[in-house]
């Protein structure tokens, strides 16, 4: 059966093979035999090819929540039309307030040409001061947010759009 | 005659804890084995939280935010009046170092447990502080007092010595600003840091200090009584840190010889019987790679880190503070403590070391803290334990002791591969790196360290990969399990059995 998961911008794909309650897994030219043991309300055994892993983990409707080895990954379970448009690259990067806060500095203004990684705008939550960044390159489309404004969690921030030649 | 061997005591009836986290339940437990009844205070945002649970009583006092509820003085004094508490401890951050809060409740008949009023608020102030420790010879970063003129300037450089670091006297921003390596760059150094100064500030004004390259952070914990008894409990060093702030400490440090360590500690105890300090305190030291150390400040309450202290001397330092506060002497002295083993603190902070550390709000809802020999988990977390933007976002404080530092590093390796935070990001993945990073294993440690390994701060690939191996079989066999859960006789452990006996089937 095949299986997709996106994580950020990324889709990962697996093929899996069910036998008698251990799995196959393919992913990309890797092959790894898995099972997953529940041993307590979300806390899993897993055996990776005679390898041990200790694995926490929580669904929520199309969220998988993983965390191992200190590390929590943020799975979605794609739709058809997430899977055919991350296909082709998404041009659009919209950053959001990742928690209720204030704009200390918005950094870019529309038009203006970045690339990947260039901070667009610093904002301020619990006494520390952040800076966001783009994660594609293009040109700023939209600033929806002025230096001082509040925000609440999730608010639109800043918009940055690919350039035209990249995407095509 | 029997009750004649047991000498009588004042000690606390009631204490209040003026905190919330982590931080009010070690206190909580401490007055627990004293036998000290506890009353705990909490904001609407903390009805649901652990202190409040472990304490006898608990009262609200008001709004989420810290200026509605944990940073009024007056309101907590009034709760400790009402409950009829005769002490307040006040934890660290909030109204620890706040000499006005120290002495209403001395006014209202009720002791501070901590240092007397005059005590904060001599070393609270930058500028006396760094008198009080010039009066008590405790080294200060080699510098001019305060401008500089040009005749005597170049002398002066000399008798600092290089590198040194040339700063505007209005200055800030890194403006005026100009670090120089040799005599033969300092001249034309000095000119540029002027004009640069004379343009930003319209003053041109410049002071020399000393250039401390790789500072470790060292500091040395000391403890006070009534009698005016004052013994330090050895150094902390707390060089990792990430946004000027303390991720992860151990005790004692790498980078202190036995002879470093006799000179700071005397230093801290001169320093501490200058103001006749009572209670916990932590004297503060930058320190060169050559061990060459200059006074910081004195932090006037009991410090985060404590616990690694603890762990090496086997004393109680919270316990001491009340017992000490209660009037009674220190139950030791310099010659009876020593140091025991290593011991290492993690904070564990709801943030995102991939994004800066940022913090991050959220229900942690499952977790699971590690046990087994040698580990301490200082922790305020519980299933479903909510982390708010109020607060500092540090869940808990993972503190290990080995029988030296390779064994304590091992030991907390091991005990971070134990931890547990599902619900939102945290520290766990950095530090479980951290711990196996062969320049920490080291000991070469300057408070540059992380930005100097960024490629810790980054999630590996393969965790990506085997999460999202459990992510896709768990979503495989969703139908399955819930199929399984509505089964009212069901227990994982039947379940346990049942996926165990196929895997044994189809592995022989």
């Amino acid at each position: 059966m095949k299986y997709s998961l996106k994580i950020g911008k990324d889709l990962l794909n697996f093929n899996l093979i069910e036998n008698k309650g251990i799995f196959t897994v393919e992913n990309d030219d890797k092959s790894f035999n898995a099972e997953l043991v529940q041993i307590d309300s979300n806390l899993y055994s897993m055996i990776l090819d005679g390898q041990t892993c200790t694995i926490a983990l929580k669904k929520e409707g199309k969220l998988i929540e993983v965390f191992y080895k200190g590390d929590l990954f943020s799975f979605e379970i794609p739709s058809a039309r997430d899977k055919s448009s991350l296909d082709n690259a998404s041009g659009v990067d919209k950053i959001s307030a990742p928690m209720p806060g204030r704009v200390v500095k918005v950094l870019k203004k529309i038009g203006d040409q970045v690339s990947e990684g260039d901070g667009l705008i610093i904002v301020e939550a619990m006494k520390m001061e952040s800076e966001l960044k783009t994660a594609i390159d293009g040109k700023i489309t939209e600033v929806s947010v002025k230096d001082g404004d509040t925000v609440d969690l999730g608010a639109h921030l800043v918009t940055v759009e690919a350039d035209e030649e990249e995407n095509s | 005659m029997g009750s004649s061997l047991y000498k009588e005591v004042f000690m606390y009836k009631k204490i209040l804890v003026a905190n919330r986290g982590e931080i009010a339940i070690r206190v909580i437990r401490a007055c627990k084995e004293l036998g000290v009844k506890t009353v705990a205070v909490y904001s609407d945002a903390d009805k649901g939280s652990l202190h409040v649970n472990m304490a006898d009583e608990a009262y609200n006092i008001g709004g989420p935010l810290p200026s509605e509820s944990y940073l009024i003085g007056e309101n907590i004094i009034k709760v400790a009046k009402k409950a009829k508490c005769d002490g307040i401890h006040p934890g660290y951050g909030f109204l620890s170092e706040n000499a006005e809060f120290a002495e209403n409740c001395i006014k209202n008949k009720i002791d501070f447990i901590g240092p007397s009023a005059e005590a904060i608020r001599l070393m609270g102030d930058k500028i006396t502080s760094r008198e009080i420790a010039k009066s008590a010879k405790v080294p200060l970063v080699p510098g001019t007092e305060g401008e500089v003129n040009d005749e005597e300037a170049v002398s002066v450089a000399e008798e600092i010595g290089f590198p040194l670091m040339i700063k505007a006297s209005a200055g800030g921003g890194g403006k005026g600003m100009r670090l120089v390596h040799q005599m033969s760059d300092f001249e034309n150094s000095l000119k540029m840091a002027k004009s640069e100064a004379k343009s930003a500030f319209n003053n041109d004004a410049v002071f020399i200090e000393r250039f401390i390259q790789e500072p470790r952070h060292i500091e040395i914990q000391v403890l006070g009584d009534k009698k005016g008894n004052v013994v330090h409990l050895f150094e902390r060093e707390c060089s990792i840190q990430r946004r000027h702030q303390k991720v992860v400490e151990e005790a004692p440090s790498p980078g202190v010889s036995k002879k470093t360590r006799e000179t700071m500690g005397e230093i801290a105890v001169k320093l501490a019987k200058k103001v006749s300090y009572v209670g916990a305190g932590t004297v503060e030291f930058i320190m060169d790679q050559k061990e060459n150390f200059y006074f910081l400040e004195m932090n006037t309450r009991v410090q985060v880190e404590h616990p690694i202290t603890e762990m090496i001397t086997g004393i109680d330092i919270v316990k001491e503070m009340i017992k000490v506060s209660a009037g009674e002497p220190l139950s030791f002295k310099q010659k009876d403590v020593s140091i025991n083993g290593h011991a290492i603190e993690c904070r564990i902070c709801a943030e995102d070391p991939e994004n800066n550390f940022i913090p991050t709000p959220g229900t942690a809802y499952y977790t699971k803290s590690p046990q087994g020999p040698g580990v301490r988990d200082d922790s305020s977390l519980f299933n479903g334990y909510k982390v708010t933007t109020f607060y500092d976002p540090m869940l808990s404080k993972l503190i290990v002791w080995g029988k030296d530092r390779n064994d304590a590093i091992n030991r907390m390796a091991r005990a971070l591969d134990e931890y547990i935070v599902l619900g939102l990001k945290t520290n766990l993945g950095f530090l479980n790196r951290l711990m196996r990073e062969k320049d920490f294993i080291s000991g070469k440690l300057d408070t540059g360290f992380i930005d100097k390994h960024k490629k810790l701060l980054k999630t590996p690939k393969e965790n990506l990969l085997i999460s999202s191996i459990a992510g896709i079989i768990s979503l495989h066999t969703a139908s399955d399990t819930k199929n399984i859960e509505r089964d009212p006789r069901f227990t994982p452990w039947k379940y346990i059995a049942r996926r165990s006996s196929v895997s044994r089937n189809s592995m022989f």
